[in-house]
């Protein structure tokens, strides 16, 4: 703050014109030139891949060039809490989302607000009248502005990132754990991969739901997919099957192979009070002839 | 309908009673409720206490140990503690905090509960089995099952 009152001090006492007002000048001089230029530039990055439509470049472009002036327009200093900066930014944001959805990658866009404050420093070049104290204040206010504006966009899309990986982490969570009645009565739940603490109890959950939404009267869990076992899993299968008793299920475990049964002896786990099957069609088996359904092959 | 301070007792008829803990019941005082819960078990010559926890959200360590208490006071009458309508929260809990099954046996419902066979003629038809496995005669054996399986009230 300290600092911004000293520059608005030298500028008043050297006479010199505060950077934004130069650089409206810049635009308002050259803005055919300069709008020209910046749609060129966007066919060349955009429009190669069908990106985006002659168009909308052209309206891009101006709507960019709009707003940039409004924010310039706006006070001698820029506001990054102002409604200009935020238009300016949001039209940033919605503008790197439409060419992302259509296959572009972030590096086109920052290759292309690079290109835009290139265009503005260009222009500076061949404006002779501008001391070299302008020119500096003017390329510390682009580079600062273009950079939070990048900033911004990449932050963005990291937060976009982290939403699409947490929401196919869920999904693929979900998928590899389904719970199917099989039968009236009989639940169904292969466990595939790693049975860990989240895992396991988001599991127990929709398990024990399901129980009491289809009244079921037994539970084959199939553990062919347990990649391995250790305490912690071994632990969370002895919580599942006591929760599935406790709800008045009878739990049948299968497809212990033999590593798995073997760690589990070394883990000293007893699981004497379970029923277990070799395989889930043994299992699936148990489970009908404790409900009383017979299943045999046909007569054809 | 009976009442002890805080649960409701329902005779269903066959030995079976349902116990219902209301509002007031406070199961960190098990003192409070074990005599007169037994002696109306015993008046009522029950077989079976179908414990209906459909109003209980949590089950933790002070209720598991009334429940434990319960079923311990159960045994001592011969009398089967099933308990019902476990809520999948209360089941959740409980699992992770059970080092070892429970002595009781458990139930989706009064219905299951009811359905299952009685504990008195379970025990009857694992002693008749033993004795057909020891026996040399299995006709024989397989009459004494069938008049034995007989309802004994």
């Amino acid at each position: 703050m300290a600092r911004k009152k000293k520059t608005a001090a030298r500028e008043a006492g050297t006479g010199r014109k505060p950077v934004n007002k130069l650089l409206i000048e810049l635009l308002m001089l050259n803005t055919g030139r300069i709008s020209d230029v910046i749609e060129r530039e966007g066919q060349q990055i955009f429009g190669r891949d069908n990106l985006l439509s002659n168009e909308e470049i052209t309206d891009y472009s101006l709507e960019f060039l709009e707003l940039f002036a409004s924010l310039l327009h706006a006070g001698e200093r820029i506001d990054r809490r102002g409604p200009e900066y935020r238009a300016l930014r949001e039209f940033f944001n919605t503008f790197s989302k439409r060419i992302r959805a259509r296959g572009a990658s972030l590096d086109e866009f920052v290759r292309y607000i690079q290109f835009l404050q290139r265009v503005f420093l260009e222009n500076l070049d061949a404006a002779e009248e501008v001391s070299f104290e302008d020119a500096r204040a003017v390329v510390v206010l682009l580079g600062s502005l273009f950079n939070d504006i990048i900033l911004d966009i990449f932050h963005i899309y990291l937060e976009e990132k982290e939403r699409t990986i947490q929401a196919q982490q869920e999904e693929l969570r979900q998928t590899s754990t389904p719970v199917t009645e099989i039968w009236d009565g009989v639940l169904a739940l292969p466990i595939i991969g790693t049975l860990d603490s989240s895992r396991a109890m988001m599991v127990m959950e929709r398990l024990l739901t399901r129980i009491e939404r289809d009244r079921a009267k037994a539970v084959v869990m199939d553990v062919t997919g347990v990649s391995s076992i250790d305490t912690q899993v071994s632990h969370h299968l002895v919580q599942m099957i006591r929760a599935i008793s406790l709800m008045g299920a009878e739990p049948i475990l299968t497809g212990i192979r033999p590593d798995i049964a073997r760690s589990l002896t070394s883990l000293n786990i007893d699981l004497g009070q379970v029923t277990t099957r070799s395989t889930l069609a043994e299992g699936l088996k148990e489970a009908f002839r404790r409900l009383g359904v017979l299943v045999g092959a046909g007569a054809g | 309908m009976a009442r002890i301070e805080g649960m409701h007792l329902t005779p269903l008829g066959g030995g079976d009673v349902l116990i219902e803990p209301g509002e007031g019941f406070d199961p960190t005082d098990p003192d409070l409720y074990a005599e007169p819960l037994l002696a109306w078990l015993q008046a009522q010559r029950a077989l079976r206490l179908i414990y209906d926890l459909g109003n209980v959200v949590l089950l933790d360590q002070v209720y598991y140990a009334w429940l434990l208490r319960l079923e311990r006071l159960c045994r001592l009458a011969d009398v089967e503690l099933v308990v019902v309508n476990m809520r999948p929260a209360a089941a959740f809990a409980l699992a992770r905090i059970l080092r070892e099954p429970p002595p009781f046996a458990c139930a989706l419902d009064v219905d299951r509960a009811r359905a299952r066979p009685p504990r008195r003629a379970a025990q009857a038809r694992a002693a008749e089995a033993a004795a057909r496995c020891q026996s040399a005669q299995p006709a024989k054996a397989t009459d004494a099952a069938a008049s034995s399986s007989q309802p004994s009230r």
